[in-house]
């Protein structure tokens, strides 16, 4: 009995040991030939690097290291010891980034998605940090390619838009002293909608510009004063719905007032669209100590809770039988977002189908300035 | 006395028409399409120069660096005013700090040109 219990054993370890080695031979397979680049090391440098890494990554290895000069995403200069694997060694946390690297000798440049992992041992040692990188270089190249393309579109429908703009104030220029009510008003709703078509290709440089990180032109405003203004200029444009402003904030905001208006005006532009058959859009502004809130009220088609964190999202659309009737890309709320991360601020939707929708921006005061 | 001159330097016919009917009342106004025509000159030279950026031929920035740089026409007042997104840094960055954006409301063009003449 004794016997067979020890022979049953052995073959379990047997079978055991040849699907280790067959796990082995696996993994080995997968790591040689793996188009990322995978390492692994320890204090003392590197311990494993497969071939992909060896081809194209190199930052990883100690003796690669000195070739090349590394950037990170927004084109500082940085040392080894800041990309991921350095980090997570010092800080033992996951790390992931977009990095530049060019070679010194021939000015080979290539984008690497880079994230590198810690390995703890029982005692929650860092042991050892496994480093997964991603060539992006071609990504990379695409998406300049088509920013510039978009720049380049927005600079050609800027120029006849300048040309119309312009014949449009002279014609209602020339007819200001005429008593012909109707044609001032033709002139002025021409006006609103070449302003609603600039609108457009400024939302579209600005998913450029954005990418780019291009520098705000911050100053302080009065934030009440301004978003008075800006409802008043959004209201000319509407025929049925009515813009309610109600609260104050009696704060002064440091900011990019044309930026701020974008994503004022997203927020206003979408509680009409989204609202065919309703007739007002409460705008309440309110203040606290260290920020200023913006929540836009409409009582539209309301958005079901599973998109509410997508909408912000670039390109994203929602397609149902409701909401496919309305005309977009999807831009608007991305840039929007992407402008408000940009001041640290929040953006949010509390909505429910058939229920209407209420958009958040809550923006940080840097310095708590009273009016 | 005698009316100010305004040249207007830029490859958009229109653009040239719309200066032209805006500013002729109050200047006399040039429309030019090619701004090296006002680099060879030697007399009858504007006191204001309204300048795009992406011109055919020799680019607006470089037509204003050469004015600045030349004795005869350093004195003359450069508004650079271009559709182009980095047109106001690459106007900076060229030493010309009058800008007007494209697509501009026609009292900010009467304005800058009355304040910079």
């Amino acid at each position: 009995m004794k016997t067979k219990n020890i022979s049953d054993r052995a073959a379990f370890l047997i079978k055991q040991e040849e699907e280790l080695k067959k796990l082995r031979k696996q993994s080995f397979l997968i790591f040689k030939n793996v188009s990322d680049g995978i390492t692994v090391q320890n204090r003392k440098g590197i311990i494993f690097a497969n071939q992909a890494s060896l081809e194209f990554t190199k930052v990883s290895l100690n003796k690669s290291t000195k070739n090349f000069k590394y950037f990170n995403e927004k084109g500082i200069s940085i040392n080894w010891n800041n990309l991921p694997a350095g980090r997570v060694l010092n800080e033992k946390v996951e790390v992931q980034g977009l990095y530049k690297v060019v070679n010194k000798k021939t000015g080979e440049e290539f984008w690497l998605n880079i994230k590198s992992m810690p390995i703890f041992d029982q005692d929650k040692k860092l042991i050892e940090v496994i480093t997964i990188s991603r060539n992006i270089t071609s990504h990379m190249l695409e998406d300049e390619m088509k920013n510039n393309f978009l720049r380049l579109i927005a600079h050609e429908l800027r120029t006849p838009i300048t040309s119309i703009k312009a014949f449009s104030q002279i014609l209602e220029r020339m007819n200001n002293s005429s008593k012909d009510k109707k044609t001032m008003k033709y002139f002025q709703k021409m006006d609103i909608q070449i302003s609603k078509l600039s609108d457009l290709i400024d939302t579209l440089l600005n998913v450029t510009k954005l990418k780019q990180k291009i520098p705000f032109k911050d100053k302080w405003f009065s934030f009440d004063l301004f978003v008075k203004k800006d409802i008043s200029e959004i209201q000319k444009g509407l025929n049925k719905h009515k813009l309610i402003l109600i609260g104050k904030t009696s704060k002064k905001f440091f900011g990019d007032k044309e930026k701020i208006s974008q994503i004022l005006k997203n927020m206003i532009n979408n509680a009409v669209k989204y609202s065919p058959r309703g007739k007002k859009v409460i705008i309440t502004l309110s203040g606290e100590n260290n920020s200023l809130k913006v929540a836009v009220r409409d009582f539209g088609i309301g958005i079901s809770p599973r998109h509410h964190k997508k909408i912000f999202k670039q390109f994203y659309r929602i397609y149902g039988k409701k909401e496919n009737l309305f005309p977009g890309v999807g831009i608007g709320l991305s840039v929007s977002k992407e402008i408000a991360d940009r001041y640290g601020a929040k953006m949010w939707v509390k909505s429910r189908e058939g229920k209407g929708s209420i958009f958040f921006l809550s923006l940080p005061v840097r310095k708590s300035k009273k009016l | 006395m005698k009316r100010k001159k305004v040249t207007v330097i830029d490859d958009d016919d229109a653009i040239l028409e719309v200066c032209r009917i805006l500013l002729e009342k109050d200047y006399d106004v040039e429309t030019l399409t090619e701004g090296s025509i006002i680099l060879d000159r030697k007399d009858d030279l504007p006191d204001l120069v309204l300048l795009d950026i992406l011109l055919a031929g020799e680019d607006g920035i470089e037509i204003a660096r050469k004015l600045k740089e030349n004795k005869k026409t350093k004195n003359i007042s450069i508004i650079v005013f271009s559709a182009h997104p980095k047109g106001q840094e690459e106007a900076r960055a060229a030493g010309i700090e009058l800008f007007l954006q494209k697509p501009f409301e026609i009292e900010d063009l009467l304005k800058i040109v009355k304040e910079n003449i």
